[in-house]
C-alpha cells in the first residue's frame, strides 16, 4: 500500500464513522459537530483527488456556511438540546430489516456495474488552468451550462420562497 | 558569493541544505518533503506566535498612548517584557472547569480558534521564493479557514454551559457569517483583475498594487475584516463594558489566553492578507532579486495596516447591533455587488491593453460609485434627521445621530 491509500483509508473511515455517529449522537449539537468532521473528511477525499477547489468549496459552503446554519437553528429551536427523547420508536426491527435489504439489494447491483473498473487518469491540466477548465466547462453550451442554469433557478426559488415567509404581512391583516 | 546567496535568500538556502543532508542519510524524497514542510510549519506557527506577545504590547501601548494614558510601562524598558509576564502569569494559573460543561467542544474550542489564524498563514507568499503552499485556491482557503474560527466561536459558546455564553456565541457568529459575504464579493475584483485565484500570482500580477485600481473595493475589505476580527468599532460581541464577557465568559486561564491571543494574531495575519491582495505583498524594489528583501516590504506594510486598524479602535466608538447589521447589508454588501458587475463590465467591456489606462479607468469607476454612495448616505440622513426645537417639550431620543440610524422617532 503507498502512503496515499492509506491516507485515502484513514480519510474514509473518518468520514463514515462520524456519519454515524450523525444519526447515532444522543445530543443534536453534537450530531451537527460530527457532520462537520465528515463534511472534513469528504473534503480531504476531494483534496486526495488533487480536486483543491471542490475540496475548499466543501470546506467554505458546507462548513462555513451550511453546518454552521443547522448549529444556529437547533440552538434556537426550544427543548430540542434535551437528551431525554427516545432516539428509535416501536417500529425499529422492520425499518431495520428494510434498510438492510435494500442496502444489500444496491450493493449487489453496483458491484457488477462497469464504471468501478475505470482507471483514473491524472487531470494532465494543474495549477491555475484547472479552475479555468472547470469554469469553462460549468458554462459551456456544450458543457453542464443546462445543469448549472437549471439548479440557479432552484436556488433563486428558494430565496424568493424564505423572502415570502419572512416577510412582515401587517398590512393584509390591516385589510381583513 | 555562496554566504551573500544565503543572506538574500536564507529560507530556501536552509531548506535546500537541509534536504539535502536528509537525502544524505539515505532518506526518500516522500519522506524528506513532509518532514520539511513540518519543520516549516512549526517554525511558521512559532514564529507568529511569539511575534503575537510583541504585537499584544505594542497595541496595548499604542491605544494608551491614543487615549492619553501610559500603556504598559513597568515590566522592562518601555514596559515591553509586560506580556512575556502576563503571559507566564497566564501559564501558572489554576485551569478552572465549570460544572456541566460538553467536555469536547469546551476544551477542542481554544485550539481551533488559534489554529484557524494560523492556517490562513500557509498560502500567503512571505517573499518571492518563500511560501508554505502555492494553492491554486488561495483566496477561498482563507476565507474558508476563517469558518473554522466561526465554528470555534459557537463551540466555546455551547460547551461551557452558560447561557451568556451562548447568546454572545450567537452574536459574534452572526455579525461573522455576515461581514464575510462583502468580504467574499470585493475579493472577487482582484481575482477578476488577475485571472488567478492564488496567492502567489495574485501577488506577482501587482507591479502596481491593485489598491490603486480598486481603492472602493480595498475599503470594503478593509471594513469587512475588522468586521471579521471583531475589532472596535465592530467589537460589540465582546463589549467589556455592557456585556458578560461574551462566549470566553467560562474560560480562564491558558484556554483564555488562547482566545486572547488568537484575537491579536488574527488582527495582524488579516492585515497581511490585506497587504498581499491589495497592497502588493512582498512587492518592492529589488525584492526580486533579494527575496528576504520582500518579506521586509511585506512586514513594513503588513505593520502600517495593523496600526491603522488599531488606531481605529483607539478612536472609535462602538456600533450599537442594528447599526452594525445596517452597515453590512445596506450599505457594503450592495455597493460591493454593484462594483463588481461594474467592474467585470467595464474591465472585459473595454479590453484596455494597457494597464495604466486599464488601472486609470478602474480607478475613476471606483471613486464615482463612492462619491455616489456617499450621496445617497448623506440624503439618508437628512430626510431621517429630527428636526426638534429648542425649548420645545419634544425631547430628542437619546441617541448619536449617526449616518446610518435611520430609524424614525414614532
Amino acid at each position: 500500500m503507498t502512503s496515499t491509500q492509506v491516507i485515502f483509508l484513514i480519510t474514509a473511515l473518518v468520514t463514515i464513522f462520524s456519519a454515524v455517529m450523525v444519526v447515532g449522537s444522543r445530543k443534536l449539537f453534537h450530531s451537527a459537530l460530527w457532520l462537520i468532521l465528515s463534511f472534513l473528511g469528504v473534503a480531504s477525499s476531494f483534496a486526495l483527488l488533487e480536486a483543491s477547489f471542490f475540496a475548499i468549496v466543501q470546506l467554505l459552503v458546507y462548513i462555513g456556511a451550511i453546518a454552521i446554519l443547522i448549529i444556529f437553528a437547533i440552538m434556537l429551536t426550544r427543548d430540542i438540546m434535551e437528551d431525554e427523547w427516545q432516539q428509535i420508536n416501536r417500529s425499529w426491527g422492520l425499518v431495520l430489516i428494510l434498510v438492510i435489504t435494500i442496502f444489500s439489494v444496491l450493493l449487489g447491483l453496483y458491484s457488477t456495474w462497469s464504471g468501478f473498473q475505470t482507471i483514473l487518469n491524472p487531470l494532465g491540466i494543474s495549477g491555475q488552468e484547472n479552475i479555468l477548465a472547470f469554469g469553462k466547462s460549468i458554462l459551456a453550451p456544450d458543457g453542464f451550462a443546462l445543469p448549472f442554469e437549471a439548479s440557479s433557478v432552484l436556488l433563486l426559488a428558494a430565496m424568493i420562497g424564505g423572502i415570502y415567509i419572512a416577510m412582515d404581512r401587517k398590512q393584509e391583516g390591516d385589510e381583513a | 558569493m555562496g554566504f551573500l546567496n544565503f543572506l538574500f535568500d536564507p529560507i530556501s538556502s536552509i531548506s535546500t541544505w537541509l534536504s539535502s543532508l536528509l537525502a544524505g542519510w539515505g532518506l526518500s524524497n516522500e519522506i524528506i518533503t513532509p518532514i520539511l514542510y513540518l519543520i516549516g510549519a512549526g517554525v511558521l506557527g512559532t514564529g507568529a506566535l511569539l511575534v503575537t506577545l510583541l504585537l499584544i504590547w505594542a497595541e496595548r501601548k499604542i491605544i494608551g498612548r491614543v487615549q492619553d494614558r501610559f500603556g504598559p510601562n513597568r515590566v522592562g524598558p518601555w514596559g515591553i517584557f509586560q506580556s512575556v509576564a502576563d503571559m507566564v502569569k497566564i501559564f501558572i494559573k489554576e485551569h478552572i472547569i465549570p460544572s456541566h460543561v460538553d467536555p469536547i467542544p469546551y476544551h477542542l474550542a481554544p485550539i481551533l480558534a488559534v489554529s484557524a489564524v494560523l492556517l490562513s498563514l500557509a498560502v500567503v507568499p512571505l517573499s518571492k521564493t518563500t511560501v508554505g503552499t502555492n494553492l491554486n485556491v488561495g483566496l477561498l482557503f482563507i476565507i474558508a479557514v476563517g469558518g473554522l474560527g466561526e465554528l470555534a466561536i459557537l463551540m466555546a459558546g455551547w460547551g461551557s454551559n452558560n447561557k451568556y455564553a451562548i447568546i454572545a456565541a450567537f452574536r459574534a457568529t452572526a455579525q461573522l457569517i455576515s461581514y464575510e459575504l462583502p468580504m467574499v464579493i470585493t475579493l472577487i475584483i482582484p481575482v477578476l483583475l488577475t485571472g488567478s485565484m492564488g496567492m502567489v500570482d495574485l501577488v506577482e500580477a501587482q507591479k502596481i498594487p491593485f489598491i490603486l485600481a480598486a481603492p472602493l473595493a480595498a475599503l470594503i475589505f478593509f471594513i469587512a475584516s475588522i468586521a471579521e476580527n471583531g475589532r472596535a468599532p465592530f467589537d460589540l460581541a465582546e463589549a467589556e463594558s455592557e456585556l458578560v464577557a461574551g462566549f470566553n465568559t467560562e474560560y480562564s486561564g491558558l484556554k483564555f489566553g488562547m482566545f486572547y491571543v488568537a484575537d491579536f494574531l488574527r488582527a495582524f495575519t488579516s492585515s497581511i492578507i490585506f497587504v498581499s491582495i491589495f497592497l502588493g505583498g512582498w512587492q518592492g524594489p529589488w525584492a526580486v532579486q533579494i527575496p528576504i528583501l520582500g518579506f521586509v516590504y511585506l512586514l513594513i506594510k503588513s505593520v502600517i495596516v495593523w496600526f491603522v486598524g488599531v488606531w481605529i479602535r483607539g478612536s472609535l466608538p462602538r456600533f450599537r447591533i442594528d447599526q452594525m447589521v445596517d452597515i453590512n447589508w445596506k450599505i457594503l454588501t450592495p455597493v460591493s455587488l454593484i462594483l463588481v458587475l461594474l467592474t467585470a463590465f467595464i474591465d472585459k467591456g473595454l479590453g484596455l491593453s494597457s494597464i495604466y489606462l486599464r488601472y486609470i479607468v478602474l480607478f475613476l469607476l471606483n471613486i464615482g460609485v463612492g462619491a455616489l454612495v456617499i450621496q445617497l448616505i448623506v440624503k439618508q440622513v437628512k430626510k431621517t434627521e429630527v428636526q426638534v426645537d429648542v425649548g420645545s417639550r419634544e425631547r430628542l431620543v437619546a441617541r448619536p445621530e449617526n449616518m446610518i440610524t435611520i430609524h424614525h422617532q414614532e
